[in-house]
C-alpha cells in the first residue's frame, strides 16, 4: 500500500502515475507528490520545481471528478473466493459468522463493459456479469464483489490501486444498472440497492 | 466464568479486556498523542451507542483503549478468519458483520447488547476514509439506530489519519490526534421499517453535522489548514 492507492491519477492534469520510492510521479506532466515528515499534506513539486502544498482530500476530490478517473488497465490481481461461512461462538453465544477463503489465485483482472473477467495464470478464465454481482467494497489492498450465488471473491490488487477499481466498477456497475432499466444505484453494500 | 468482574458502571468486564486495554493504549500513545475531551458525556450507566467516525485503523483501539466502560464493537467479519483473532476479538468485545451482504444476525447481537445496558461502537461510515473526509453513512446502520432507540454519542475523530492512514502500510510518527464525545443525541424508537425509512434523512443530517462539527473537518480550510 503506497499513497498511489490514493493519487491513482494525477490530480491535475488525470494522466496515470507511478511511484518511485516514496514519491507518486505523474508520467503525463511530470508533477510529483509525497508525502514530507511530520506533514499533514501533501507536497506538489510541479514541473518547473515549484512546490505547494495541498490537502488529501481537495486532490482526491480532483481525481474523483477527472476524466478517466472510472477507467481501468487489466491489472496483476490475487482472486480468492469464499463460499463457505463458519459460526463465531464466545461462552456458547453465537455472535456471527466469518467466511473462509480458498487458496489465491494469481491473474490479469480486466473490467470490461458488462463483466469482471480473470484470465488466471494456470490458463482458466473466469467472467462474472457485472448484472449478477450483488455488493462491493474494497478491503485493504483488495477489491471485493459478492455474486448472484452467495460466494465473495476478493481480488488483491498487484499492480493497481484498489480505490481506482472500486471507482470504475461502481461507475461500470451503475452504468449496467441504467441500461437495463433497474434504477440509479444508491448503495452497494451490504448489497446494491437501487430505485 | 470468564466474565466474572464488574466495573464501576456494573458492566461485565472480561479479563482479557482489562489487559489488553491498557496495551493498546500504551502502543496507541507510541504513535500518536491524543487528547479527549466531552468524555464525561458518556452515561456511566446504561445502553448507548457511539457513532464516530472513521479515519484510521488506531481509531478503535484509542476508543477502546480510553473509554471507562466495555465497548461493544462492530467488526468487520474478514478479521475473524485467522484463529488467534477469533480467539482474541470476541473477548475483546468484538463481534462480527458480514459486510456484503445484509447480515440479521449482528443486528440481533446489537440490539441485544443495548437491551442489556451495553456500549455499543458503530462507525456509520462502514470503513475507513480514502482521504480523511467524513463518507457517506450506510443506511442499514442508522437503521439500526433508529430501530434501537437509544442515546446516541456522536464522536469526532482528528489526527489519526494523519498518523495511518489507509493507504499506508506503516503508521508515521509524531502526531497528535483529538477525539471529541458530542451531546447526547436522541431520535426516538422506530418500530416500523416505513417509519424508520421517513427518519432516516434527518438523522443522516443530524449526525452528519455532528461529526463534522466535533471531528472539525467543517473547519477545514481546501488546503488542509485549519480555519482560523
Amino acid at each position: 500500500m503506497s499513497l498511489r492507492d490514493l493519487l491513482y491519477l494525477c490530480p491535475h492534469c488525470g494522466g496515470d502515475t507511478r511511484i518511485v520510492r516514496e514519491t507518486v510521479r505523474c508520467d503525463g506532466c511530470g508533477r510529483t507528490y509525497e508525502v514530507p515528515a511530520g506533514s499533514r499534506g501533501v507536497r506538489v513539486v510541479d514541473p518547473d520545481g515549484t512546490a505547494t502544498m495541498a490537502s488529501y482530500g481537495d486532490l482526491a476530490g480532483r481525481i474523483a471528478s477527472a476524466t478517466g478517473a472510472s477507467t481501468t488497465h487489466p491489472a496483476d490481481a490475487v482472486a480468492r473466493f469464499a463460499s463457505v461461512e463458519h459460526p463465531v461462538r464466545y461462552l456458547g453465544e453465537l455472535i456471527g459468522f466469518f467466511e473462509e477463503r480458498g487458496p489465491g489465485l494469481s491473474g490479469c483482472l480486466t473490467l470490461g463493459d458488462t463483466t469482471l473477467r480473470l484470465d488466471a495464470a494456470d490458463g482458466e478464465v473466469h467472467e462474472w456479469p457485472l448484472r449478477d454481482l450483488r455488493a462491493v467494497q474494497t478491503a485493504s489492498g483488495a477489491i471485493q464483489v459478492a455474486t448472484r450465488d452467495g460466494v465473495l471473491i476478493s481480488f488483491r490488487m498487484l499492480s493497481d490501486s484498489p480505490r481506482r477499481w472500486e471507482h470504475a466498477l461502481k461507475d461500470r456497475l451503475r452504468c449496467v444498472w441504467r441500461t437495463e432499466d433497474r434504477g440509479e444505484i444508491t448503495e452497494f453494500q451490504p448489497r446494491i440497492r437501487s430505485r | 466464568m470468564r466474565r466474572t468482574r464488574t466495573s464501576e458502571a456494573a458492566d461485565p468486564i472480561t479479563l482479557w479486556y482489562r489487559i489488553i486495554r491498557p496495551i493498546a493504549r500504551w502502543g496507541v500513545d507510541r504513535i500518536v498523542h491524543t487528547e479527549f475531551e466531552g468524555l464525561e458525556r458518556l452515561p456511566r450507566h446504561g445502553p448507548c451507542i457511539l457513532v464516530p467516525n472513521h479515519l484510521s485503523i488506531l481509531d478503535p483501539l484509542i476508543l477502546q483503549g480510553t473509554i471507562p466502560r466495555p465497548v461493544y464493537s462492530m467488526t468487520k467479519s474478514t478479521q475473524f478468519r485467522h484463529g488467534f483473532f477469533r480467539w482474541i476479538l470476541p473477548r475483546l468485545n468484538a463481534f462480527p458483520v458480514r459486510r456484503y451482504r445484509v447480515d440479521p444476525q449482528s443486528v440481533r447481537l446489537l440490539l441485544r447488547r443495548l437491551q442489556e445496558g451495553r456500549v455499543v461502537c458503530v462507525y456509520p461510515e462502514g470503513e475507513r476514509s480514502w482521504d480523511g473526509r467524513l463518507q457517506s453513512f450506510r443506511r442499514g446502520t442508522l437503521r439500526v439506530i433508529l430501530r434501537a432507540g437509544v442515546p446516541v454519542i456522536p464522536v469526532g475523530i482528528r489526527g489519526t489519519y494523519d498518523a495511518w492512514p489507509r493507504w499506508a502500510s506503516r503508521p508515521r510518527r509524531g502526531f497528535s490526534a483529538r477525539v471529541r464525545f458530542g451531546k447526547p443525541l436522541r431520535f426516538g424508537v422506530y418500530k416500523d421499517r416505513l417509519s424508520r425509512d421517513a427518519a432516516l434523512p434527518a438523522l443522516e443530517r443530524e449526525l452528519r453535522v455532528a461529526l463534522l462539527s466535533l471531528s472539525g473537518e467543517a473547519d477545514l480550510t481546501p488546503d488542509g489548514a485549519e480555519a482560523a
